[in-house]
């Protein structure tokens, strides 16, 4: 069997009294996985024991079979942490090149590999200003160019998307995205659930320091049991649309919403989706839209926490 | 579907990975790490805008010492009036606080503002990273108060006639050994404050002070061997021959020192530093930035 590249087992961590995380087992391979949950969760404690800056108090994390906190482990891996201060008089390249030094590279190739990465971030005009006359975006390429620069094979960012704006969001989403298709196993953690949907194939969502759930997001929705599911639809003559909708034995309910837009509860989706289509493919001023509003991660992580 | 009772299942269509040492690069050795987190610590403290505030004032300082070696030529000879100025200013007060606020920047300052995860995430030792910053920081000190009682020595030296046996250039190379002595010391020092306690400062504050109480205790108290100053202080008259006034002032409480008094103070302050590095070196490396105040 392929191992995994990161790996916890039985994961507990204890700061004195206070429990941050109990029994948390999970696997990372080539893929981006989210790691959900609310403030306090434990997400940075899972992400500093991966990184070896954390020792666990009871359990295992392995970086491609070995400890984390072991050289071989930190030589494989990279790590792009929330905090906002970096060597501030340096510049970015200086910064990136510095950090380079200590996996063994000479000044001259570290300064050569600081700028290639940091070009491929998009920070290539502004390289060789001083990070402290960077803004939040320019920083948060710079924490991850330190992380990506040395071509590690398991990739850790907290909470990567904080403070940026939505241009950087969907740039540095497009970076992550590209990372499994060179063989890296990249975690991204984030309390704010939307942002890791286009970017996560899988996520882990973990409350109160212990493993909630783990799967695709319509993997776990699907496992809630009882939910009702709500969709959105967008067709011709809606009041009448509505009442025939209604008429579907698994519907629960309708709303009226926009001039053509309907919301509709159903219990049972397997069965509202057949009997739907039946009524659309017959419906003659049409129906050109039929999507759940339940697919997302907020809906699902509200469930699961009750 | 995987739920919390399913966890070990991980993802099963992951590509085998090779040995992590032919996958990544492998990192720099204990000397190597030492020696790059040295020039890395002395390039960023050389930004330090206080540096430069420090050494504006030893330059004035030998203005000061210029002044008095003209004003006061009848009372001190050259010799005397460098040793006291020396002492008192450059190894008494300039030499411990310079020394324990640049190693407490160097190695503390990291953990303040969390820039040392970025180094912890590197495949080398953090014991080389440690001695590599504490060594930058004590040898920095140690160039800027050498600097500094070069500076007076200068300004003493500009008034030659009141240097009885001629200038005397071995009392300078004197000073500038125990500059050197004394800042990898209170360089140890300020490495164990740093690696152990939240607020080294506050603990190097009561340090200094400490040990110019127990300067005023009598020469046989144990509680000497524990400070900087006092061998120190026995370095510098095992060297300068004082006469017994300068050596009534040097060494407070009046009491005249023989030589098995003064023991090998570099012995005494080498084994100090030693003690103080493995307590550092014990600390940092067991150090973990836990994630809970921001969580």
């Amino acid at each position: 069997m392929n191992a995994p590249l990161l790996e916890y087992r039985d994961v507990s961590k204890w700061y004195g009294s206070i429990t941050a995380l109990m029994g948390v087992s999970f696997a990372v391979g080539t893929e981006v996985l989210g790691l959900v949950g609310k403030n306090g969760a434990g997400k940075s404690s899972l992400l500093r024991l991966a990184a070896g800056l954390l020792s666990p108090s009871q359990g295992e994390v392995a970086v491609l079979g070995q400890p984390a906190t072991s050289r071989a482990a930190r030589a494989s891996l990279g790590f792009c942490p929330d905090t906002e201060r970096l060597y501030e008089p340096l510049t970015g390249r200086a910064f990136v090149a510095w950090m380079l030094r200590y996996h063994g590279l000479s000044r001259r190739v570290a300064r050569q590999r600081a700028g290639e990465v940091l070009d491929e971030l998009g920070l290539g005009a502004d390289m060789d200003r001083a990070i402290r006359e960077y803004s939040k975006g320019m920083r948060q390429r710079v924490r991850l160019a330190q992380a990506l620069a040395h071509r590690p094979r398991v990739v850790l960012l907290d909470e990567p998307m904080t403070g940026l704006d939505p241009i950087a969001r969907r740039d540095l989403g497009g970076i992550i995205a590209e990372l499994p298709g060179r063989g890296v196993g990249v975690v991204v953690s984030s309390h704010v659930l939307h942002e890791l949907e286009s970017v996560a194939g899988r996520v882990v969502m973990v409350h109160q320091g212990r493993l909630l759930a783990e799967g695709r997001v319509s993997e776990l929705r699907d496992c809630l049991p009882g939910q009702p599911r709500r969709f959105r639809i967008v067709g011709g003559q809606r009041r009448e649309l509505a009442a025939a909708t209604l008429a579907l034995a698994p519907v629960l309910g309708v709303e009226l919403l926009g001039e053509e837009e309907l919301r509709v509860t159903v219990e049972d989706v397997a069965e509202f989706t057949l009997r739907f289509t039946e009524l659309a493919a017959g419906w003659q001023p049409g129906v050109t839209v039929l999507e759940p509003l339940d697919e997302d991660l907020d809906y699902v992580f509200g469930r699961l926490i009750g | 579907m995987t739920v919390a009772e399913d966890t070990r299942a991980g993802n099963s269509d992951v590509a085998a990975h090779p040995p992590a040492s032919q996958a990544s690069l492998p990192g720099l050795g204990f000397a190597g790490a030492m020696a790059t987190a040295f020039s890395q610590t002395l390039l960023l403290l050389a930004r330090n805008r206080l540096l430069w505030l420090l050494l504006l004032g030893e330059l004035i300082t030998g203005v000061i010492a210029f002044g008095l070696a003209g004003f006061d030529r009848n009372r001190l000879a050259g010799h005397d009036l460098f040793c006291l100025l020396a002492w008192w200013f450059q190894s008494w007060v300039v030499l411990p606080w310079a020394t324990m606020y640049l190693v407490v920047q160097a190695i503390h300052g990291d953990v303040e503002d969390r820039t040392v995860q970025y180094l912890f995430l590197r495949p080398v030792s953090r014991g080389a990273l440690l001695l590599g910053k504490w060594l930058a920081a004590s040898v920095l000190a140690a160039t800027l108060v050498g600097a500094g009682v070069a500076v007076l020595f200068v300004g003493v030296a500009a008034v030659p006639d009141i240097w009885g046996d001629g200038i005397e250039f071995a009392s300078l190379g004197t000073y500038l050994w125990l500059t050197l002595c004394g800042a990898l010391a209170y360089g140890a020092f300020g490495c164990w404050f740093s690696a152990t306690f939240r607020r080294p400062l506050v603990w190097a504050a009561v340090f200094v002070v400490s040990q110019m109480i127990a300067a005023l205790l009598p020469v046989a108290a144990g509680v000497r061997a524990l400070t900087v100053s006092d061998p120190l202080r026995r370095l510098l008259i095992a060297h300068v021959e004082p006469d017994s006034r300068l050596e009534r002032i040097l060494w407070p409480g009046d009491r005249a020192l023989r030589d098995e008094v003064i023991g090998n103070p570099v012995l005494a302050l080498a084994i100090l530093t030693t003690v103080l590095l493995a307590l550092a070196l014990y600390r940092y490396r067991r150090a973990e930035y836990d994630a809970r105040d921001r969580e």
